[in-house]
């Protein structure tokens, strides 16, 4: 399938399980534009503040993806000839054998460790750049087979801060926990020996973020901890994914859910909660102004940053003047007030999106702090 | 009612539209496309607090943090491997 028609989808694995878990299509992510990317700068904006823009050969891809055992495996399995740059990108991390283990691909140390120090690095640094991008299209190379993290992450939401409780606290956290579940049955059912079982289990397989040994610094593998993660499947590595994957390519979300914890229905409840709040209009009876970050003001445009840096909002100076209208009494009172005083009229769909944005808020919310 | 002025209230209230007397138009509403979503976001040098722009939220970052700090965990147990920081703490998926 052409990556563009699938640009909001999720993979095709978790598409068949979201599916059943929701009822119902996702609404398109339509400003996150992968192919022009919304976050690059067009036109004049390149002569604004580069800060507020990714770089172009970099994109959102400065994160390495975790893949899962089940995901390596399909990956692997793909034999698609259009895969194959991203099936070799697979390969040569396997091959690698940094932070390689029966769990799956998991963060080389370095990666984590500027990953969680960085600054402002995220879309900017080459260095971080994911080694499944491939540079002469600017697209994924696993884009089909792309783990939780990749697969729910949006620069901005149509909806905004609606969108990003879909997508990323609900969504993202459901398939999360589906990954880890399913992963570590796998193990059980290729029977990994005990002894690797126990390291696996007690962690010895995740980097570090804040120390870092000289090794590690180099890439360097320390074959005698990879041979006891790996067990009797060591020098197999490839054939235990692959295997991996033909275990779980035929679950159903039924399946899913005898396999996995109570984690994983809770989240799957939340994602139905944070899905029916995607896709309805309804707006709160009262509200009141939101907290938000001034960008930037001119005469006529505010830019305010509002549930995330990356999705700021221009807002009309009249918009902007009418807010304190809204202050916790009936909606319709307020926009009544705004058409008397100031002569002009907000019409429902713009309410809608100055809640979606948090600019609204109902008179209720606790005012948690941005991010 | 006149069907003329049945017909000049509906497109008053439907959005306005210039009257035949020459009084003043009334104000058209403004929709949801008077927000508009800028390319790019709010650069780090803005006023927009600590943010991080990760793909992990800070939330669970902060979280991750508390877990260890439950468990009095010293420091030297801090650099065993499970020591989540970013990518949704331990269920992010470190392998």
């Amino acid at each position: 399938m052409d990556q563009d028609s699938i640009n909001e989808s999720l993979p095709p694995l978790f598409a068949g399980w979201i599916a059943e878990v929701l009822g119902g299509p996702i609404p398109r992510e339509s400003r996150a534009t992968c192919d022009d990317c919304a976050m690059c700068a067009h036109g004049e904006e390149q002569q604004g503040p580069q800060a507020e823009f990714f770089d172009p050969v970099i994109k959102c891809c400065s994160y390495v993806p975790v893949l899962h055992n089940f995901l390596v495996g399909r990956i692997l399995a793909d034999d698609d000839p259009a895969a194959e740059a991203g099936r070799s990108s697979v390969k040569n991390r396997i091959k690698d054998g940094v932070a390689v283990t029966p769990l799956g691909l998991g963060h080389p140390p370095v990666f984590s460790l500027l990953y969680a120090n960085s600054n402002n690095a995220f879309g900017r640094s080459r260095n971080l750049r994911c080694p499944h991008y491939l540079e002469d299209t600017g697209r994924c190379g696993v884009w089909r087979h792309r783990e939780s993290t990749c697969a729910t992450w949006f620069c901005k939401h149509v909806r905004g801060s609606v969108g990003y409780a879909f997508w990323r606290q609900s969504l993202h956290q459901l398939l999360m926990s589906v990954e880890n579940d399913l992963a570590r049955w796998a193990l059980l059912e290729l029977a990994l020996d005990d002894e690797a079982l126990r390291r696996l289990l007690a962690g010895e397989s995740k980097p570090q973020s804040d120390s870092i040994t000289g090794e590690a610094i180099d890439n360097r593998v320390d074959r005698e901890s990879y041979g006891r993660l790996w067990g009797n499947w060591l020098g197999r590595e490839g054939e235990f994914f692959i295997e991996c994957a033909k275990l779980v390519n035929p679950l159903s979300w039924s399946d899913v859910l005898s396999i996995t914890g109570p984690e994983v229905r809770a989240w799957a409840r939340l994602t139905q909660d944070a899905y029916r709040d995607l896709t309805s209009q309804e707006i709160p009876h009262t509200l009141k102004a939101g907290l938000m970050h001034l960008v930037r003001i001119t005469r006529d445009v505010a830019r305010v940053s509002t549930y995330s840096a990356f999705d700021p909002v221009d807002i009309p100076s009249s918009v902007m003047e009418s807010l304190h209208y809204f202050d916790g009494r009936p909606a319709g009172d307020s926009l009544a007030s705004i058409a008397a005083e100031k002569g002009i009229r907000l019409d429902p769909s713009l309410v809608r999106k100055m809640v979606d944005f948090g600019l609204l808020v109902p008179p209720d919310d606790s005012g948690e702090a941005l991010p | 009612m006149p069907i003329s002025e049945y017909i000049l209230l509906t497109l008053l209230a439907a959005g306005g539209v210039a009257l035949p007397d020459g009084s003043p138009t009334a104000a058209a509403p403004l929709g949801a496309d008077a927000i508009v979503q800028p390319n790019g976001g709010a650069s780090s040098s803005a006023s927009i607090g600590q943010q991080t722009p990760k793909k992990e939220t800070s939330r669970l970052k902060r979280l991750s943090k508390t877990r260890h700090g439950r468990k009095g965990k010293t420091a030297q147990h801090r650099i065993k491997p499970d020591a989540p920081k970013k990518d949704g703490g331990k269920r992010s998926g470190n392998l």
